[in-house]
């Protein structure tokens, strides 16, 4: 595949909403929603989002878009900052970005025509004038296979497929290059399901569009993926080409989730698990790992110490402790309660013994969620030789760890090649 | 494919919009839709008050020397038409309007017919738009013209029509009451029942008929200015507090705040006590001022409600204008709660105005359904309490019959 140049890039975008309360409005804590995500779309390509409900999904697709203002964080459009952008310069920008809405019901204004819902942006962005709008409008709609001559209707005529038919075309106006679908299809019926995903992935290739496709099933994704990201509580658990992470899932929390979708293909087939209890309230999320209250392998570190982003084959990037290098552990116990053995292992190396001593240092230091994904070239410059990078922001961190990492960066290096 | 017609049914022509919606929903509730009429009536009755009850004559023949006004001797005219916009007369412009539209209706309806016999092969909704259309450029004119007529304060001197009616050879065509609502008949003080006056006179000798007739002038307009009033102020208030948020919305809250402190009833009592001689104006004034603390509270709630919706996100990922998105998408659709309130809200004004005027602080010389009962309790006249407290009862009935009916046919959950 060849290189797409990024066209999005996500780096440690966080939203925090204040819970206030009492007579003058105190600020008494916050939903970390989304709590430092970084990834980056391509052009022309479709990244997975998905996750449980409530694990922040909707939230890091409308923050990324400015429709909520993020707490902190940067979004790259083109190498531009669309977060530090003044309002004018935003509302120009924001032809190229768009989005589809999941309850078709409430995406579109009850009290608009169809040519007017889909003809308004077109006009006030002056795209066309007149009666080049009405054409433009039907052009559209037949493009998203609607009859033109429905451009007098008003919503509530149309099924919800119609209406999200709809919606695309609204999207599509401006002539957009990203467009983010937040469950644009899980509101529909599974058949229509199919044909909702295969008229996107058309206008995909038609339009050069960029989806980030967001979901709470892994099985509605992987037609339409590139790559995915699976989020948990706010975070980003792992990251990887599609097929990469259908056939070789690293984080507990992917495993479990593709254990629980009906498997016909056997390679893939896994013991199923049931994750326990509930998601955790993103208000105050569990120490350490996320994760770990529901975690089949969570182990010592686990529960004090957070997990870094490591990226153990290239372009698979998981924030699990199990394939940190410096926390993986040793014991076969830990990994035989994973639902499913990593294809490629992480080899560990032998004086395992010491660790516990540097845990205990490096929980001390450990920074309280700063450790974002780093991005994947200043990865590479840092440790060009390495194919297993390890990626953090704490900077106390970087040091401890250095020697380690290319200590390591060589077995783990054969052990890829082996694998292959 | 299940969903995308390519291959279906050629299209309908013609789709309801949510107004013909609403309205078809309206219908089903019979009770709502007949009540519409009943409004309608009690505005026809208003408008035609004059037609039914004045001291003026449509038609005046006087023969050459006779009576006491030598300008008059020996013409023939229609004093009627001429006192209807006579500030001497009719010394509120409340009156000098509604005589107006008895005027601008009828024109306006018989242009409307004209105009759709021209333009038969329209569509229902171009119909519906042209209507749209129509009723807005006729309501601008005639603002514009009654206007201007108001402000040429036409008036004459005083003519005693119903003297003019004994004289040898005089033929003068009168209303079916000859009397005004201000006509003091000194000798025929509270009076029951009789062919002269229907319901008999009050304490001044008026003609409580007539001014139950005129009444309904005083009370549909103080209901309709009074929360037009409000409901403005409403929807700017909860507009703004409901869209920014943030700092706005804490002192708009706390401006509505500290207004529902005071019960309103007192708060306005208070305010009309500092009025020497409140007309209606000033009844609808403080109406109009004290109560928008609803509206707002509605418009503010529906905005946040609003906000988050999908298609207000969409305008705003599409780069709209603020001002945009709070006029074409929010507003419209924020609005058909506040209308059923509205509805509400004019029954509950006219109620407040009968109350003020059952305790003296209403409006000073206008016929209020109100002053009638006051008046009648004083002198223990049951015809006067129970007509007007009739008028009272079946005016706010209607109102709030329509009230529940619009907020019915909105509520999706409820649809028929
Ligand atoms: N405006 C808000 N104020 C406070 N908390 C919020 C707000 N919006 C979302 N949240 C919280 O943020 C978390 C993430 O919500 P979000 O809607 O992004 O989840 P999601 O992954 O899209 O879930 P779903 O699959 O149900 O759509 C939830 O715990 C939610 O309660
Ligand atoms: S870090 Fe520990 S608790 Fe978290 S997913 Fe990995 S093994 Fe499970
Ligand atoms: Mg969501």
């Amino acid at each position: 595949m060849s290189v797409a140049p990024t066209l999005l890039e996500v780096r440690n975008l966080k939203k925090h909403f204040p819970i206030k309360k009492g007579l003058f409005n105190r600020q008494v804590g916050s939903v970390k929603a989304v709590d430092g995500i970084s990834f980056e779309v391509n052009a022309n390509e479709t990244v997975g989002l998905v996750g449980e409900s409530g694990c922040g999904k909707t939230t890091a697709g409308r923050s990324l878009l400015r429709l909520l203002e993020p707490t902190d964080g940067e979004v790259l459009y083109k190498g531009q900052d669309i977060l530090k952008m003044g309002p004018a310069e935003m509302r120009s920008l924001r032809r190229n970005l768009q989005i589809i809405f999941q309850d078709p019901f409430s995406s579109l204004n009850p009290r608009m025509t169809i040519e007017s819902i889909i003809g308004e942006a077109i006009t006030f962005h002056k795209v066309a004038q007149g009666p080049e709008v009405r054409e433009m409008v039907e052009g559209l709609l037949e493009r998203v296979g609607l009859q033109p001559s429905y451009i007098t209707r008003y919503p509530h005529e149309f099924s919800g497929g119609q209406r999200q038919r709809v919606g695309i075309a609204r999207a599509l106006a401006l002539n957009p290059d990203f467009i983010v679908c937040d469950e644009a299809v899980s509101a529909l019926d599974v058949s229509v399901q199919a044909q909702v995903i295969n008229l996107l992935m058309d206008l995909q290739q038609e339009f050069n569009l960029s989806y980030l496709f967001i979901a709470h099933d892994l099985s509605v994704v992987q037609h339409i993926s590139d790559r995915i990201a699976v989020m948990y509580l706010g975070q980003i658990a792992e990251f990887a080409e599609c097929d990469e992470l259908y056939d070789n899932p690293l984080h507990p929390y992917t495993q479990a989730l593709l254990s629980a979708i009906p498997q016909p293909n056997p390679r893939r087939r896994a013991q199923r698990i049931i994750l326990k209890g509930d998601v955790p309230s993103p208000m105050n999320p569990p120490s350490g790992c996320r994760f770990h209250t529901r975690c089949p392998a969570c182990f010592a570190p686990c529960k004090t110490v957070e997990p870094r982003t490591v990226e153990p084959t290239p372009g698979h990037k998981v924030r699990c402790h199990l394939y940190d290098p410096e926390f993986a552990p040793n014991d076969p116990d830990i990994w035989a309660r994973l639902p499913r053995q990593p294809e490629a292992p992480v080899t560990v190396t032998g004086d395992e013994g010491d660790a516990p001593a540097k845990r205990d240092a490096s929980s001390d230091a450990a920074p309280d969620g700063t450790d974002g994904v780093a991005s994947t070239e200043a990865a590479e410059t840092a440790e060009p030789a390495a194919t297993s990078t390890v990626e953090e922001a704490g900077a106390e961190r970087s040091d401890v760890s250095s020697d380690n990492a290319s200590a390591e960066s060589a077995e783990a290096d054969s052990a890829a090649k082996s694998n292959a | 494919m299940t969903d995308s017609q390519t291959s279906s049914s050629p299209p309908r022509p013609e789709y309801k919009t949510y107004g013909q919606i609403v309205w078809g929903q309206f219908k089903k509730y019979r009770l709502s839709y007949y009540s519409v009429y009943g409004v309608l009536a009690l505005f026809v009755i208003a408008m035609v008050a004059p037609v039914l009850a004045m001291n003026v004559p449509f038609y005046m023949h006087i023969p050459e020397g006779v009576g006491p006004y030598t300008q008059l001797q020996g013409t023939t005219s229609f004093p009627w038409f001429a006192a209807l916009f006579d500030q001497n007369f009719f010394d509120s412009g409340v009156d000098i309007f509604f005589n107006f539209l008895l005027f601008y209706v009828p024109v306006s309806l018989v242009g409307w017919t004209l105009m759709m016999r021209f333009k038969k092969d329209l569509t229902d909704t171009a119909r519906s738009k042209a209507r749209l259309r129509f009723i807005g450029i006729a309501s601008l004119v005639g603002i514009v013209l009654f206007s201007v007529i108001y402000l040429m304060a036409f008036s004459q001197p005083y003519v005693d029509y119903a003297s003019l009616k004994e004289l040898e050879g005089a033929r003068l065509i009168f209303p079916l009451i000859e009397y005004s609502y201000r006509d003091v008949d000194l000798m025929a003080v509270s009076q029951g029942p009789s062919l002269e006056h229907f319901l008999g006179t009050d304490r001044q000798g008026r003609d409580v008929f007539t001014r139950l007739i005129y009444g309904t002038r005083i009370s549909l307009t103080i209901g309709v200015v009074a929360v037009s009033i409000y409901t403005a102020i409403g929807l700017v208030l909860g507009s703004l507090a409901g869209f920014f948020g943030g700092r706005v919305d804490n002192i708009i809250l706390r401006m509505i705040e500290i207004m529902m402190c005071f019960p309103v009833l007192f708060l306005i009592l208070t305010l009309a006590g500092f009025i020497e001689e409140p007309s209606i104006f000033h009844i609808m004034l403080i109406i109009g001022l004290t109560g928008w603390t609803g509206i707002a509270r509605l418009v503010r709630g529906e905005f946040l409600r609003l906000r988050n919706q999908d298609f207000v996100q969409a305008a705003i990922a599409l780069g709209f204008t603020r001002a945009r998105i709070i006029f074409r998408h929010v507003l419209p659709n924020a609005v058909q709660p506040v209308f059923v309130s509205a509805t509400f809200g004019v029954a509950g004004a006219i109620l407040i105005e009968a109350t003020l005027s059952f305790l003296g602080v209403g409006p000073a010389n206008a016929p209020s359904w109100g002053q009638i009962l006051t008046s009648g309790r004083n002198t223990q006249q049951m015809t006067l309490i129970l007509s007007s407290g009739f008028a009272i009862f079946v005016t706010i009935s209607l109102l709030n019959l329509i009230g529940e009916g619009l907020r019915d046919a909105t509520d999706p959950k409820l649809r028929k």
